[in-house]
């Protein structure tokens, strides 16, 4: 499944795809940067369609939790399974971002 | 002084190539510290089966861990010639093997010290016993009293225990004492003295045929002792020494080749060593069967498998034209049709006096080159290796044919061979064993929908077993089985029944209906498994009855019950048949929940691990979701919780990944292995190419903190990781337990 995208204003919804591992991590890291270089303050990634993540892909989501960090913005990751929250506390993910469980 | 560490000494096999004695290892081990019922213990083999390793490599345990048990090894020996020289070696090897375990040095065990020297090396806390012990074998030596000196000689443990050491004793290779000369007999000196050995714990091992004899009949019988048979290596065992064996050689294998070497030589581990030594020495490898038929004629033609056989032969008789007179016997008996020969035509033939007769058939008989039963002499033909070094030498020195003829006959009849020797095996292996399952019967209450296959027909047909046992458990029918005391194969009782059934596919079983010993309730069962697709028919049932009633005839059997097995159980006009003949007939289905209802699952034959799984992918293009959504289905089916579900899938996918981005892998691809067992799952996942621990570290886990995370996920996600030593790539095993430890997960986590 590909990822979407939905905007409203300053808020911006992107959609993880089923499986968060390099490729979808880049796509997601580009996306949220240009919305963020954007003006958007609010920012959201949301995970109800993904089955699974990979190491590379939390990865790739800490440059994301960066990039919101330095321009003050707000990163929200919803519908995330409890999985995968455990696995984002395994590697330090939730002290920077507000988790929303599935 | 050494260190002393658990290596080998005596052994000439690695710890780790010494494969499936654990058993009997611990057994001997127990027994040496006096934890077993019996002082003495019989250990029987058949030769070349690895008994005397087995004995060595016990010596080796105790002598490194240095209890206060001394283990003592002595192996007789053809060399020793007299009985006295083999007393006098026994002497020394004692005092020998007590003076280097109490210094603790094993390099006295590499040299050849004499008996005085010996005395001058030992212990304070031995000095006085031992310089006596020699004083007391001197004299009588001084007195050409040859009785008493090879008693004193052989009772010297006995003399050490009454001063307080504790000895086991372990004395290999007994019947070689027959070969040696002298007054007395051998046999007969150790049973006397060891009979009497209370306070020492004491083997005695040699070919299983020539030693249970001998320690129980004559004047003194060890009736007390245990008895280890040392069995050959199962079909498991001998095919991870093939593997084994292939890494230490650098011999490839592949599965097939490795199941046709442990078939092949049914479990010998010399015969597997010899071959996997000479495809080494000539540079081959073993991966196919023609590579294997290759290697394995040569060893019968000029190998070490065909030498060994040479050497039995020289033992039975040095004399060559004996031995092609016993040569053409035997291959008589192997070509003709009856298989047998009485034992008047053997000695006719072979024209020896009578005490060289019996002797070369009771060796011929020792190392298990004929079966005597009844004075009937029969080949051991189910030893393929041994038939066919008798055909060799019958068509090189008999018929003598060209030798390059006859290499290339035979390596033609080994490969067409093959196949049928692994088809035959898996037909065996699919056997129910009926044998083993009629032993357990012992007056249990069934209910009759087990055995009757129109009861299970109309009640059952298409229900998952879960509900029929649970019925069969609530039924209040009951049928009572008899209680078998003694189970055979049919064609034991009735060799021609042969031509249409083996021996595990046909089994007579004799006991008694009910537990009350008489003669009215005495019964036979005469059972077999039959062949065919469908439902069988009238006609095979009608066959099978005749062919069952007629053993009974042959057999004088008066009251006996047939009970027919069919895959897909039998036809009405079957069924009427058997009723008519008072015959049982079932599928195969109701025996399985036969065994299961009797809790025989694990009494009959080997437990088979359904549950593997194997699969290969490719390196890349996500292949790993495909075997993250395998692993999830098994996982599901085997009953784990989601949680774990998506733990282990996870773990899956990093170590997918970690072989993609690290191997270099030059096959590019991802071999898995799911094995579940009752509460864990073993995934095993290996690829080519580099192996992780020749990587550098920060390839692995690059010094980017937000990198190299996989690792440590698959070490928290799974209870288990072990990365598993290979030649080439990386195999990492990963299990989960199927009730997790929640507290261990969650400290995981917090760490």
């Amino acid at each position: 499944m590909n990822m979407s995208v939905q905007t409203g204003g300053e808020s911006v919804t992107v959609f993880a795809s089923d499986y968060l591992n390099k490729l979808s991590g880049e796509k997601i890291e580009r996306e949220c940067k240009q919305y963020l270089n954007d003006g958007c303050r609010t920012l959201e990634v949301n995970f109800k369609n993904t089955e699974i993540v990979n190491s590379i892909g939390i990865s790739i989501l800490l440059g994301v939790i960066d990039a919101a960090s330095d321009v003050d913005a707000s990163l929200i990751f919803s519908d995330v399974s409890q999985h995968t929250i455990e696995l984002f506390e395994m590697l330090g993910l939730t002290n920077h971002v507000i988790l929303k469980l599935r | 002084m050494s260190n002393i560490n658990l290596r080998k000494k005596l052994t000439s096999v690695p710890e780790e190539d010494f494969i499936g004695r654990t058993h009997e290892l611990e057994k001997l081990l127990r027994h040496g510290k006096g934890k077993t019922k019996s002082h003495g213990l019989l250990l029987l083999s058949a030769p070349a089966i690895g008994s005397s390793e087995l004995l060595r490599q016990t010596f080796d345990h105790l002598f490194f861990k240095q209890t206060e048990t001394i283990p003592l090894y002595f192996s007789l020996e053809s060399s020793d010639k007299t009985i006295r020289q083999a007393a006098s070696r026994f002497l020394q090897t004692f005092l020998q093997q007590v003076v280097a375990f109490r210094r603790k040095d094993e390099k006295i065990l590499d040299a050849s010290p004499d008996i005085d020297e010996l005395a001058q090396l030992s212990a304070a806390s031995d000095g006085f016993w031992i310089d006596r012990l020699i004083a007391s074998c001197r004299s009588e030596n001084v007195a050409n009293d040859e009785r008493l000196f090879i008693k004193n000689c052989l009772s010297a443990p006995l003399y050490a225990a009454a001063h307080g050491v504790e000895i086991f004793v372990m004395i290999d290779n007994l019947h070689v004492a027959e070969h040696l000369a002298g007054a007395s007999d051998l046999i007969e000196e150790i049973k006397e003295i060891y009979s009497r050995a209370d306070d020492v714990n004491f083997v005695l091992a040699g070919r299983r045929r020539f030693l249970l004899n001998s320690v129980q009949t004559g004047n003194t019988q060890l009736y007390e002792t245990e008895i280890l048979q040392l069995d050959p290596l199962d079909f498991a065992d001998a095919g991870i020494l093939a593997e084994n064996l292939a890494e230490k050689y650098k011999v490839k294998i592949s599965d097939q080749t490795r199941d046709l070497i442990s078939r092949k030589f049914l479990g010998n581990p010399s015969f597997i060593r010899f071959l996997f030594q000479a495809a080494k020495e000539k540079g081959c490898n073993l991966e196919n069967f023609q590579y294997v038929e290759q290697i394995y004629a040569d060893e019968i033609f000029e190998g070490k498998i065909g030498g060994f056989y040479d050497a039995v032969f020289d033992e039975i008789t040095p004399n060559k034209e004996s031995q092609k007179h016993i040569i053409s016997l035997l291959y008589d008996v192997l070509t003709g049709e009856k298989r047998k020969s009485p034992i008047d035509a053997w000695q006719a033939r072979l024209g020896q006096n009578d005490t060289d007769f019996y002797r070369t058939m009771r060796l011929l008989n020792n190392f298990e080159i004929i079966r005597l039963t009844s004075n009937l002499v029969e080949v051991m033909d189910e030893n393929e290796t041994l038939t066919d070094y008798i055909s060799k030498r019958f068509a090189l020195e008999i018929q003598i044919k060209p030798r390059v003829l006859v290499i290339v006959e035979a390596l033609k009849k080994f490969l067409k061979r093959a196949p049928n020797t692994m088809a035959k095996f898996y037909r065996l292996n699919s056997a129910i064993d009926l044998r083993e399952l009629l032993g357990i019967f012992n007056c249990q209450q069934i209910p009759p929908d087990l055995l009757d296959y129109e009861i299970f027909k109309d009640r059952h047909k298409g229900v998952e077993d879960i509900e029929i046992l649970e019925f069969l458990d609530k039924s209040e029918e009951k049928m009572m089985l008899p209680q078998i005391v003694y189970s055979a194969p049919t064609v034991e009782f009735y060799p021609p029944i042969n031509q249409f059934t083996d021996a595990q596919h046909s089994a007579v079983a004799l006991g008694f209906e009910t537990a009350n010993y008489t003669d009215e309730n005495e019964i036979i069962w005469l059972s077999a498994e039959i062949e065919a697709k469908l439902e069988a028919t009238k006609e095979i049932a009608e066959f099978w009855c005749d062919r069952l009633e007629m053993v009974a005839l042959v057999c004088n059997f008066q009251k006996y019950k047939i009970w027919l097995i069919a895959p897909e159980g039998f036809s009405p006009e079957a069924i009427e048949v058997l009723k008519v003949r008072n015959a049982l007939g079932s599928s195969r289905k109701q025996v399985e929940l036969l065994k299961k209802f009797l809790n025989a699952e694990d009494a009959i034959g080997e437990k088979r691990n359904p549950n593997e799984y194997e699969m290969v992918v490719p390196m890349g293009e996500d292949t790993e979701l495909i075997a993250a959504h395998t692993v999830e289905e098994i996982a599901r089916r085997h009953e784990f919780e989601p949680k774990a579900i998506n733990q282990i899938k996870t773990a899956l996918v990093e170590a997918c990944i970690n072989a993609t981005e690290h191997s270099l892998s030059p096959d590019r691809k991802i071999y898995q292995k799911f094995l579940v067992e009752e509460d864990k799952i073993i995934i095993t996942i290996s690829n080519r190419g580099v192996r992780i621990s020749d990587k550098n570290p920060l390839e692995i886990s690059p010094n980017d903190e937000r990198r190299g995370w996989g690792l440590k996920l698959l070490k928290t996600l799974m209870d288990e990781v072990k990365f598993e030593q290979v030649d080439d790539g990386t195999r990492i095993s990963m299990t989960k337990f199927l009730k997790v430890n929640e507290d261990n997960t969650a400290k995981k986590i917090a760490a």
